[in-house]
């Protein structure tokens, strides 16, 4: 059977929570925005429920390890192809398998769940170092970001707590969200661009520490020991698009 | 001189101070002030040699006093001289760390006038970071040698870590190429900050009168300006985490900027010793190695063609194979292909399910090295595990395919 979500977190749990309480087997779960229908198979949409997506995080939390819903949700977060019915397989074995489970690395389940997480929170520690904020207005700081794995909402705690005393934007520019503080106020918004052609940014705004920092950078790496390669190790190229300081260099 | 082209030659100064990190240190956010730092630290960008740009590294002064051989900006170079008031720091610093650009401030300065002047005006723009404008970022400051114990002592209530170079392994080297620096200049402010620091760290409670080096003290020394062998520098290296308890001794390849009779001439920079080294530096502080272990009298320098934790395990056959489901973690360590993270992996795994070799393959471990020295299960992963010799020849062959058939081959000319 077919079951498809909104693509909300929240709608995978109550997905999840579904498949347990009707014993539905076997399953295929699909965000509605990347299903395309199917003639033989029996297809539902599962409507996203708060009450009930938090059962699924107690009951895994309780029944398998307190880690298990960071692990779940940071691999739900990849985005990657088909990774819903992995994290359903893997909730079943945990709960089947008892504790033990997150930690038995030989098991390809634990170690798919290990490793999409991993991905991910390599990806979101990366970010912490390379969200570019410029002034928009004084006091006022806009940042476009492009990850693969979907970490904007994980971003937002540590930026509150280092940059609380002004406003800011990170803006996902790949999936159209946005985290707006302003007021000492986390939220999280859509804004989609005027013109939504793949890869067009917002106005390139330049801002006066750009060209001062594309100084600094310039000068505080040794020329007799370039190294482009370990740099792309650390900073691959898909990134620089939005560092000033790789400006002349895509 | 226009701000910007102060700071090119500011940075430039600066960049041959080789730590950049900004680990160590867990100062909170507070409510209407700016920053905080990660304990883990977070790289910000990485420049074109691939070393990571973490904190805003620059000179307070590129105008020296001194004439140390092996530095470019000393005294007797003619090159453009600037210095940074205090004031343009601070600008810089809170401008670049509210752009996300930089993880905090890491300010050193050649010596103007005298060490005691040039710290203390380090230490203003330091304080004026903290208390005027409510900056909760990384700071790391280079302790001047010959400054006052109290302006000293002072720096460390404002900084979360600080460091003094040690610069040369030796006294005598210390004289030949750096006449003004005494090694009891030197090491005096290293023993002060440290004791500081333990006298802080035990009396740590309510009524503890503030934060003092939160992220400890470090140290730098150059490779290869002097003829000091690779085991004394490790002895000296082991000496420096466990009496003086730093955090981070750096080693920087010596890159000859200056022509003088009395350095080396090098072609090139001796980066793979460096790298040997610092791979030798990680053995000892997370590998649980001792110095005494890596090198002896009789070969007092590193193996270029092997690191040095596959050097070790092919001198010490005595010690393998282990096998993985009962060897314990400071052994697992000891196996070349296995790092901190898998022996970890290990461990966590084989309480539940007992491990055999495609599992290790997907856990991380690299085969390629670990499978000479390991069983699973009893059992090795070929039919016969190859004597000492021909391990290292297997192994060296992984670092430089042709190394054991004559020369390393050469990109041949097509142009002449």
């Amino acid at each position: 059977m077919n079951l498809l979500y909104d693509g909300s977190f929240r709608g995978f749990l109550t997905t999840v929570f579904t498949v347990f309480k009707e014993r539905l087997d076997p399953v295929n779960i699909e965000k509605t925005s990347s299903h395309v229908p199917d003639l033989f198979e029996e297809t539902r949409t599962v409507n996203s429920r708060e009450d009930l997506a938090k059962r699924v995080i107690l009951g895994i939390k309780n029944r398998i390890s307190p880690l298990m819903p960071r692990l779940v949700l940071h691999a739900f977060l990849t985005g990657a192809p088909g990774v819903e019915n992995t994290l359903l397989a893997c909730v079943q074995k945990g709960l089947s398998q008892g504790p033990g489970f997150t930690d038995n690395l030989a098991d390809p389940h634990a170690l798919a769940l290990e490793q999409l997480s991993r991905r991910c929170l390599h990806e979101y520690h990366l970010f912490l170092g390379i969200v570019r904020f410029r002034q928009v207005t004084p006091g006022c700081y806009y940042a476009p970001i492009q990850p693969e794995n979907n970490i904007l909402p994980l971003l937002g705690g540590h930026f509150s707590r280092r940059l609380g005393d002004q406003d800011w934007i990170i803006h996902d520019l790949t999936r159209g969200t946005a985290l707006i503080f302003s007021n000492g106020k986390l939220e999280m918004a859509e804004i989609t661009l005027d013109q939504p052609n793949e890869g067009a940014g917002p106005p390139d705004l330049e801002d006066e520490y750009f060209s001062i920092w594309r100084t600094y950078y310039e000068n505080i790496g040794i020329a007799d020991r370039k190294n482009p390669r370990l740099r792309m190790n650390f900073l691959p190229k898909k990134y620089w698009k939005h560092l000033p300081e790789m400006k002349g260099e895509v | 001189m226009t701000l910007e082209e102060k700071l090119a030659l500011l940075a430039d100064g600066a960049k041959y101070d080789v730590s950049c990190s900004s680990s160590g240190s867990s100062r909170p956010s507070r409510p209407g002030e700016l920053g905080n730092t990660a304990p883990a630290g977070i790289c910000h960008s990485w420049a074109q040699d691939g070393r990571c740009i973490s904190l805003f590294k620059i000179l307070l002064s590129n105008n020296c006093a001194y004439d140390c051989r092996y530095c470019r900006i000393r005294r007797s170079n003619d090159i453009p001289r600037a210095s940074f008031t205090v004031d343009e720091i601070v600008a810089l610093t809170i401008n670049l760390y509210r752009r996300n650009f930089i993880e905090g401030l890491f300010l050193s300065s050649a010596v103007l006038g005298d060490p005691e002047k040039t710290m203390g005006l380090m230490l203003e723009a330091v304080q004026k970071l903290r208390t005027e404008h409510g900056f909760n970022g990384y700071i790391h400051l280079k302790g001047i040698p010959g400054a006052s114990p109290q302006t000293l002592r002072l720096a460390g209530f404002y900084a979360d870590r600080m460091s003094v170079n040690i610069e040369l392994p030796t006294e005598e080297s210390l004289r030949l190429l750096a006449p003004q620096k005494s090694r009891r200049a030197i090491l005096d402010p290293i023993r002060l900050l440290g004791d500081d620091c333990r006298e802080f760290r035990e009396h740590r409670g309510r009524h503890s009168p503030g934060r003092f080096l939160p992220a400890g003290q470090t140290t730098q020394m150059i490779i290869g300006a002097s003829p000091e062998s690779d085991r004394h520098i490790l002895h000296l290296m082991e000496t420096l985490y466990n009496r003086f308890e730093l955090k981070r001794v750096y080693y920087s390849a010596y890159v000859p900027v200056n022509s003088d009779n009395r350095l080396p001439a090098l072609a090139v920079p001796p980066v793979l010793r460096e790298h040997r080294l610092y791979q030798a530096d990680w053995l000892l502080r997370f590998y649980h190695y001792r110095a005494a272990e890596l090198l002896d009298e009789e070969e007092p320098f590193l193996d270029e063609h092997l690191d040095p934790k596959a050097a070790w395990a092919v001198r010490h056959p005595e010690f393998f194979p282990l096998e993985v489901n009962r060897a314990d973690y400071r052994e697992l360590l000891r196996v070349p292909g296995i790092g901190v993270k898998s022996a970890l992996g290990i461990i966590r795994a084989r309480r539940q399910a007992s491990l055999d070799f495609p599992h290790l393959k997907a856990m991380g471990v690299v085969l390629k090295r670990a499978r000479w020295f390991l069983l699973c299960r009893g059992r090795a992963m070929e039919r016969r595990l190859p004597e000492p010799l021909e391990i290292r020849s297997r192994l060296l062959g992984l670092e430089a395919p042709g190394l054991l058939s004559g020369p390393i081959p050469v990109q041949l000319e097509l142009f002449k």
